[in-house]
């Protein structure tokens, strides 16, 4: 199945739980993203998502010098992020909830 | 977790060509959005591949999109390699490689003195702007001021770096996006570096200015040789004695045995009629014994001519002087003698 667009709509909340989980690079929040089973979830969402996340005040990031070659940028969450990851685990909660109450009632 | 980053032409190209993709977005929105790419891009492919680095055009719009970016403008895309924004662009990634590269870290400080820069800029935009255009006359205690006045000057230059870091934000043209504005930055820039070097040196004249008028010192002083009085040389000197008569023939030395002495080049006598000529110690010419006698001055063979004469002193006597305790040396005149003697015979 195309989880593509229904991706769209939680990519925000699944990037905020894995930096809260853990401050982390592109690659690395792309790859625990995977891990977690989002397997189709594409670099540069993930990247963009990251960087509007952090314009908007929600992550904080800090540059990691590597021994050679470019550096690292890492992202960790700001109490704001937490609050919108909050927020927004609580909204999906109950609509995921109640999308599946629907679903239960309709092939009852 | 791998430390070591490698980066492969791949990655480089792939970075590069995504980079080429927003040249439409400021520097420093730009700069933010790739920031880290490199790394990102260095372990996708360590991991999967180069093959899984895909296509530039659709990875750029979905990191556009992700990041809540409008989409490039139309025909951006068509644009050859050769188009001076893609020039800009490949500058501008140069720049930030070179940076990247520099050991110590330099690059980073390098970056953290943009704003240095922007501020050093502006005070260059209205100094030139006064030097060319409003031509206030300078104050020398206020040479690097834009104008004369402290506080309108202050203002002016306050208002001017703002203007100016802004500008370097990004937040008003021409540090905007779009190739004008680009162009238009990179010209002003290029003429505050090129007009850096006259600024810093008409300033530093200015205050040179003010040291000469306040201080009579002008750097580079020439002092006159020989005796000198108010500044200007002495053409002659005639000494008296304490009862006030004058001394032929007086040996002047200073405190540390150096003779004072009159340098003759400097004794400009007369419209230059009359030249002065030496007291001799066997062959030796002594221009310390006063007062000096003079000579003719004859400009067509330009040589001093006629027998050296004594001058009249601009007085003939002076008022006695005396101090306490102390005799002093009265040597009398000949004249005087000579009339004494006179007296005395008959």
């Amino acid at each position: 199945m195309d989880n593509t667009q229904l991706l769209k709509g939680v990519l925000d909340l699944a990037v905020l739980a894995v930096v809260d989980d853990e401050d982390g690079y592109g690659y690395d929040v792309v790859r625990r993203l995977r891990a977690g089973g989002l397997d189709e979830v594409g670099d540069a969402s993930v990247y963009g998502t990251l960087r509007r996340l952090y314009a908007a005040g929600a992550l904080t990031s800090y540059v990691v010098p590597s021994e050679s070659g470019p550096h690292r940028k890492y992202y960790g969450i700001t109490p704001s992020g937490r609050d919108q990851l909050k927020t927004q685990s609580d909204d999906w909660a109950h609509f995921s909830t109640t999308v599946t109450n629907l679903l239960q009632g309709a092939s009852a | 977790m791998n430390d070591t980053i490698r980066l492969t032409p791949e990655v480089d190209a792939f970075v590069a060509a995504v980079r080429a993709r927003f040249s439409d977005l400021g520097a420093d929105e730009r700069e933010d959005l790739l920031d880290g790419l490199e790394a990102d891009m260095a372990d996708l492919v360590a991991e999967r591949g180069p093959e899984a680095l895909g296509d530039p055009d659709a990875y750029a719009a979905e990191l556009r999109a992700a990041a809540g970016l409008a989409p490039a403008g139309p025909g951006r895309r068509q644009w050859s390699t050769t188009s001076p924004t893609a020039v800009l662009d490949a500058a501008s990634t140069h720049w930030s490689r070179l940076l990247d590269k520099m050991p110590a870290d330099i690059g980073s400080a390098v970056r953290a003195a943009r704003p240095a820069w922007w501020v050093f800029r502006a005070w260059l935009a209205v100094m030139w702007f006064n030097y060319t255009f409003a031509r206030w006359a300078a104050r020398p205690d206020v040479a690097w001021l834009p104008t004369p006045s402290w506080g309108l000057g202050l203002l002016i230059l306050a208002v001017a770096s703002i203007v100016s870091i802004q500008i370097g934000r990004g937040k008003i043209w021409p540090g905007t996006s779009g190739l004008l504005a680009r162009v238009v930055l990179l010209v002003l820039n290029v003429f505050a570096l090129l007009i850096t070097f006259d600024t810093l040196q008409r300033v530093e004249y200015s205050i040179q200015d003010d040291m000469v008028e306040r201080l009579g010192y002008n750097g580079q002083p020439t002092p006159t040789p020989g005796l000198t009085f108010n500044g200007q040389p002495v053409t002659n000197v005639y000494p008296f004695d304490a009862a006030g008569n004058p001394l032929v023939g007086v040996q002047l030395v200073d405190d540390q045995g150096r003779r004072l002495k009159i340098d003759p080049d400097y004794a400009y006598i007369d419209n230059g009629e009359r030249v002065l000529a030496p007291w001799l110690n066997g062959r030796t010419e002594l221009y310390s014994v006063f007062p000096l006698p003079e000579r003719d001055w004859d400009d067509m063979a330009w040589e001093a001519v006629g027998e050296p004469t004594l001058q009249a002193p601009p007085f003939a006597v002076l008022p006695p002087v005396t101090l306490d305790g102390v005799t002093p040396t009265v040597t009398a005149p000949v004249e005087a003698e000579k009339r004494r003697e006179k007296k005395r015979r008959p």
